[in-house]
């Protein structure tokens, strides 16, 4: 790879990589499906790097990558979405808005999150570490523990609240006064 | 709280595709009308998102959910983002992407590349000559030139001033603006435009110098040429000799001429030419370029020590720090705080280095414990940070300049971001973080540099602006939940102290590089005044 080329793709990914976690939250917000939303991010990333200009500022990589990804969720529903239930577009603005002013509060949360994890009961550890493997089917998961999916799900659901207020907790502690 | 958890219940339901057209329709319109719900609901995908990214441990199967793990291994935290989509950019990025092409779909098997850069380092030189020194250079391009560096083949063009270049192959060229230079190898270059004067070398011969009107090979000797904006050309000897050949004729030996030491001609773009007489004095030579630069230099440097004196004075200062060395106390960073009180900064690991003028001091921080703690006392409505550093590299994903302990409210981190951006990160409120940030600052020609930065902090203009060497780089609108007095207290500079819990990676913020001065203003300092501390301060 010449000169040229190693600085357009390093500028790439240090743009991209800054944007990464949001543009994925802005992507899921919309799409429930896990599984959906990663292969829409990858759509996205792979439309970002294809028409990539090196010459555009932080900003303006942003407002045009959230545009990308707002298309792709859009292409995505058209025609593949298992999902009959469909957002309205104002909810995509508001969503990317809601996003960006959130971003660092939410990055700072993700951090404390993993922190967090260390902290719940071993049995609860373990069971949200199998349940986000990849590739593990909550499903099949359930069947094995002895559960029913609909168990499982409100279970993963309640340890996610703890972890929320777990993190909520952190950030506050962190502004000590 | 209840209606909270049932507004919660009614997420995860839609999440996980049990939702009916109903609920459906009350999150949509919960999402529509109550920003804190959509806060909610970002913030509960938020930590999905997370868990999803968390390293894993390597021997996980899958079989037996609740098999005992082996410990988490946090070194993939850089690259857990990149999992998701590996694959696909992994497909894209073919060549010499060392490091991407090793990962592949499964955490289980992403290999480290090293922990802050993505992008192995290329090892190879392809400069020709060294630029070795410069005076007084204007022009488009000449912001990223920085002496000492090597120049490999190509175009250099400014407006005004001198640079000294020493070729590769031993000669020694200095060159007087306006220019316009082609650089073809260690011995060759074009000169398009621009008042020249080369020293070569015996072990240099041969040294060639193509002009529009003629080509002009060195025998071991000192000569001039000066290239015109379409006018005649001049050649000067000053010592030895020198073969001229028309230009494009291939050193046609019919076209040959020698010049001598003594002598000078004039050539026509048509290729006429005349006898006139050699003017040693209108072409600078390296020793002459080397004063010139000294004297500029010793006035740069009386102009700041002038300015720093003023600020003595200047009733806006609440920390003012010169970075000059006292020989008595060297552990001690002097400086002067609100109505002419001493301000001391205690130095921790830092050594003493050249600054920005070889005669002054500078601070370099290197290692992971180097720091400076300060005390800034009071509350301000509006705040100035100002400061003249060297950034030698982004090794942290935020680098210190000056960061308060830990990170209360109201108390700014000031530093810059591994991606080269200005960083000016406030807690507005205990949930309410927002950096305000520039655009990338720093790329691979700004490190090493000495540059300038300033961000304000202005509350009558509700506004956070950042400025590189004297410029606006960026202006951001506050957020609406900012609106408190700001305070410092306790701070370190090139560090930070007291981070908050125990972050690992994201605490560790140690600056690398240098630092020469650091000032703290009370208030709110206008575009002009940014530029003028800027202007009286550049090297």
């Amino acid at each position: 790879m010449d000169e040229g080329d190693r600085e357009q793709h390093d500028q790439f990914l240090r743009l991209f990589m800054e944007h990464e976690e949001a543009l994925r939250l802005f992507v899921r917000s919309l799409l429930f499906n896990q599984e959906e939303s990663r292969e829409v991010m990858q759509e996205v990333a792979i439309v970002l790097w294809r028409k990539f200009d090196a010459s555009l500022d932080i900003l303006s990589f942003r407002r045009w990558a959230f545009g990308v990804a707002k298309m792709e969720v859009l292409s995505f529903r058209r025609d593949r979405a298992r999902d009959r239930l469909i957002f309205s577009d104002d909810i995509a603005e508001l969503m990317e808005r809601t996003v960006l002013q959130q971003a660092d509060t939410l990055e700072h949360e993700r951090i404390a999150l993993e922190d967090c994890v260390g902290k719940l009961p071993a049995d609860q550890r373990e069971l949200v570490n199998t349940a986000y493997e990849p590739g593990v089917k909550k499903n099949d998961m359930a069947r094995e523990l002895g559960w029913t999916s609909m168990a499982l799900y409100k279970k993963l659901h309640r340890i996610r609240l703890l972890l929320m207020e777990c993190v909520r907790r952190e950030l506050a502690l962190e502004g000590r006064s | 709280m209840s209606q909270r958890k049932t507004q919660l219940e009614m997420m995860r339901r839609c999440l996980d595709g049990e939702a009916n057209d109903e609920e459906f329709a009350r999150l949509e319109e919960l999402l529509r009308n109550d920003p804190d719900f959509r806060e909610d609901y970002l913030r509960y995908l938020n930590v999905d998102l997370a868990l999803a990214a968390l390293p894993q441990p390597t021997s996980r199967r899958s079989h037996d959910p609740l098999q005992h793990l082996e410990e988490q291994k946090s070194a993939w935290r850089l690259f857990r983002g990149i999992v998701g989509w590996a694959a696909a950019i992994g497909l894209l990025l073919l060549a010499g992407i060392h490091v991407l092409q090793s990962i592949d779909g499964k955490r289980g098997e992403i290999r480290t590349a090293g922990e802050d850069t993505l992008v192995p380092e290329d090892v190879n030189d392809s400069g020709v000559a060294v630029l070795t020194r410069v005076s007084g250079l204007q022009g488009p391009t000449t912001t990223d030139w920085r002496v000492g560096e090597t120049i490999p083949p190509g175009t250099m063009a400014w407006d005004e001033g001198l640079l000294q270049l020493e070729f590769y192959g031993g000669a020694t060229v200095v060159v007087e603006g306006p220019a316009e230079l082609e650089i073809i190898d260690e011995s060759r270059v074009v000169c398009l435009l621009g008042r020249l004067r080369a020293h070569v070398p015996e072990l240099a011969r041969g040294f060639v110098v193509l002009a529009p009107s003629f080509e002009l090979v060195d025998l071991g000797t000192e000569f001039g040429l000066n290239v015109s904006d379409g006018g005649a050309d001049e050649i000067h000897v000053f010592d030895g000799k020198i073969e001229l050949f028309d230009a494009e004729s291939n050193r046609d030996l019919t076209t040959r001429r020698e010049l001598n030491a003594g002598d000078a001609l004039t050539v026509d773009r048509d290729g006429s030419s005349k006898p006139i007489a050699a003017r040693d004095a209108d072409f600078v030579t390296p020793m002459r370029l080397s004063q010139i630069s000294d004297a500029r230099r010793q006035e740069q440097l009386g102009d700041w020590r002038a300015f720093r004196d003023s600020l003595r004075d200047d009733p806006r200062v609440v920390a003012y720090f010169p970075f000059e060395r006292s020989e008595s106390e060297d552990r001690k960073l002097i400086g002067h705080g609100a109505n002419g009180s001493t301000l001391t900064g205690a130095i921790v690991g830092c050594e003493w280095s050249e600054g920005r003028w070889s005669e002054k001091s500078s601070l370099q921080f290197k290692r992971p414990g180097d720091r400076v703690r300060i005390n800034v006392p009071g509350e301000f409505a509006s705040l100035t940070y100002s400061t003249w550093l060297r950034v030698d590299g982004l090794d942290r994903q935020y680098n210190s300049l000056l960061l308060t302990d830990g990170f209360d409210k109201n108390s700014p981190h000031w530093q810059i971001h591994q991606n080269g951006c200005l960083v000016l990160g406030i807690r507005h409120a205990k949930t309410r973080i927002h950096g305000y940030k520039t655009d990338s600052i720093f790329n691979l020609f700004r490190l090493g540099q000495w540059v300038h930065l300033a961000t304000v902090y202005d509350a009558d203009q509700a506004c956070v602006k950042h400025y590189v060497n004297g410029k606006l780089a960026k202006r951001e609108p506050l957020q609406k939940a900012a609106g408190d007095m700001l305070k410092i207290g306790n701070a370190t500079i090139g560090n930070w102290s007291v981070p908050t819990m125990r972050r690992r990676k994201f605490s560790v913020r140690n600056f690398n590089g240098c630092i020469d001065e650091l000032i703290v203003f009370g208030k709110a300092l206008d575009d002009q005044e940014v530029r003028r501390i800027y202007q009286v301060g550049r090297p």
